[in-house]
């Protein structure tokens, strides 16, 4: 996939996660559907981006393995954050689940300077 | 047609595995320790939106941490203890064989589709990979996925590789102490290779520069040990020094084992393995080929067969590896198998019928819950029962882990959880004696002022409580509950 729809599909996927318990008013059903896409994929996916020296050579294997990169790193964020003060709530999830993508786009433009 | 077959392998994998939550009384789990794992889920969980391990009770605070900080995550996505305990589990032990993949796949990447077909088939088929997912060792089955996935990002030489090595750490350190295990014997022999080399040009310590320049593996591990160790300090003793102690002592006298299969047990079990394995160990050898799955297969060897700390359990790393060298003396096979294609098949498709005529029978005999319906059903229940505070009295091993889990009450249970308060001598006297010695030595938890339960279930010896009249029986069957009078 480009940059630019890498970005619009995240993007994308993170606003419907953010609207869907309002929409919905039952995050069960966010959690589910969106959550788990948004959580178990959007992380790991940007950290596999960061790390561009890193050659993946599809999209199943790049999905694949965002898996567990994922669950590592919100895992391992939650706490620390916590530590910090920080609630873990389904909202501070997202934010720590969009925040690869930011570091991402940190780095290009970085590059691109 | 590869990819149908690959399809296939993965359902059947994940279906072999959901197959006892299908049945008329879904959602019991398999294996001993989902008990144990519920309630600390649980306890995690209802301390969100805040993590505070430090106030959990004691017995849960000796785990680590890493499993229940993924699953806080997932409680907060609405995901149920029971589900994580069941169909979720099965998805995360369907995915070991695909990270197995992953890595195997590194070592043929022109015969991707053979090594996936392969890998899976060989990880549907093992009894032990099964016995994993039915014991229910969650900490075990997320530690060999982030076994796999370090060891798949090391060999792509990322430095992304710290996050799951880093996060193993958190999530099981036999694992991690085996994969550390692995990449020591893994850069022992190539360091003496770099040896050999610079002597062969005189060039010794620019030999070992160059190699640890080389090896991004020295400077990953020993970062994530800078970086993951800190999160062991409140209990360094307990969670390091104990298990430094436990492992060192094992090199002299005999250790504990940990419950699993024993070494003959499992020989017997994974035995089509072994000739595959072996030859695929020498073909490496003899190409001189050492990669981390040879480092992870002679070094599981080397810990069980020398019958080092935790030995048995050490078996379930091994037998990771044992597939993995099965698919290469396979895979080495290739020119045989083309020469005599016919015999070949005939022998794979052999091959592969009686292992798993071996497992059918295998999981067929053995593949239920360790807990009836009914104690089930009725544990789950003892909420509706029974005082907020009730305490309840577990006689055998085990129950003590469902009661914990599935009751909703704290638990005395013998030599475990942190309400028991006596020693094994006294439990003998509980056990053997009359109701009304039962009844005195009850007395020890008085000062808790709280109502106590005893559960006696069907498969434990049956003990009577007639005989004095501090007990009174709320159920009285094939499995007894009952209740303790005197301190009321």
């Amino acid at each position: 996939m480009s940059k630019s729809s890498d970005l619009i599909t995240s993007g994308l996927l993170l606003f419907i996660a953010f609207v869907m318990p309002k929409f919905f008013q039952a995050p069960a059903v966010a959690g589910w559907i969106v959550g788990s896409a948004v959580f178990f994929i959007l992380p790991g996916y940007w950290l596999l981006k960061i790390f561009t020296g890193l050659k993946i050579e599809n999209i199943i294997m790049h999905l694949t393995l965002s898996f567990p990169l994922s669950l590592g790193y919100l895992s391992l964020a939650s706490f620390l954050v916590n530590q910090a003060g920080v609630d873990i709530t389904y909202f501070s999830l997202l934010g720590l689940s969009s925040l690869p993508c930011l570091v991402w786009l940190s780095k290009m433009a970085w590059k691109g300077r | 047609m590869l990819g149908t077959g690959i399809g296939l392998l993965l359902l059947t994998t994940y279906g072999l595995r959901v197959f006892p939550f299908m049945g008329a009384h879904t959602a019991v789990p398999l294996g001993y320790d989902p008990g144990l794992y519920k309630a600390i889920f649980e306890a995690y969980a209802n301390q969100l939106p805040n993590i505070h391990p430090g106030q959990l009770d004691f017995w849960m605070t000796q785990h680590e941490m890493g499993l229940f900080l993924f699953t806080n995550l997932l409680h907060v996505l609405s995901y149920t203890s029971s589900f994580l305990l069941t169909f979720f589990f099965a998805f995360l032990a369907t995915l070991v064989g695909i990270y197995l993949w992953l890595l195997i796949g590194e070592r043929y990447p022109e015969k991707k589709w053979l090594t996936a077909f392969l890998t899976l088939g060989f990880f549907l088929l093992s009894i032990c990979q099964y016995q994993v997912f039915w014991w229910g060792y969650y900490k075990n089955m997320l530690g060999l996925i982030f076994m796999l996935v370090s060891l798949f990002l090391l060999h792509r030489k990322s430095w992304l590789s710290l996050l799951p090595l880093g996060f193993l750490l958190l999530v099981h350190r036999p694992t991690a102490l085996y994969t550390a295990g692995l990449i020591t014997v893994y850069l022992l022999w190539h360091l003496f290779l770099a040896i050999q080399k610079g002597m062969k040009e005189k060039k010794v310590s620019k030999a070992v520069l160059d190699f640890i320049k080389d090896h991004l593996e020295i400077r990953v591990g020993l970062l994530a040990l800078l970086l993951f160790l800190p999160f062991y300090f409140s209990n360094f003793n307990s969670s390091i020094l104990t298990l430094a102690a436990r492992i060192g002592r094992s090199f002299t006298m005999n250790a504990a084992a940990g419950t699993f299969f024993s070494i003959p047990e499992y020989l017997f079990l994974s035995h089509w393995y072994w000739p595959l394995a072996l030859y695929g160990l020498y073909e490496s050898l003899r190409k001189k080929h050492f990669g981390y799955l040879e480092a992870g297969f002679v070094f599981g060897m080397l810990w069980v067969f020398l019958k080092l700390y935790f030995y048995s359990r050490m078996i379930i790393q091994l037998d990771i590896f044992l597939i993995a060298m099965a698919v290469i003396g396979i895979i080495e096979l290739t020119p045989w198998i083309r020469r005599f294609r016919q015999i070949a098949a005939i022998c794979l498709t052999v091959l592969f019928i009686l292992i798993g005529w071996q497992t059918v029978q295998y999981v067929k005999t053995n593949g239920r819950p360790l807990i009836k319906w009914q104690e089930f059903e009725f544990i789950q229940s003892l909420p509706d029962k029974m005082e907020e505070n009730a305490i309840i009295i577990s006689t055998h091993k085990h129950y003590s882990a469902w009661l914990m889990g599935y009751s909703g009450r704290d638990v005395i249970a013998p030599g475990l959880f942190d309400l028991d308060r006596w020693g094994k001598a006294q439990w003998e006297d509980f056990w053997k004696g009359t109701a009304t010695l039962r009844a005195e030595m009850l007395k020890d938890y008085a000062d808790l002022k709280r109502p106590l339960y005893i559960f006696v279930g069907i498969t434990q010896p049956h003990y009577f409580f007639d005989d004095s009249n501090c007990f009174k029986y709320i159920n009285r069957g094939s499995f007894d509950f009952i209740k303790y009078i005197c301190n009321e």
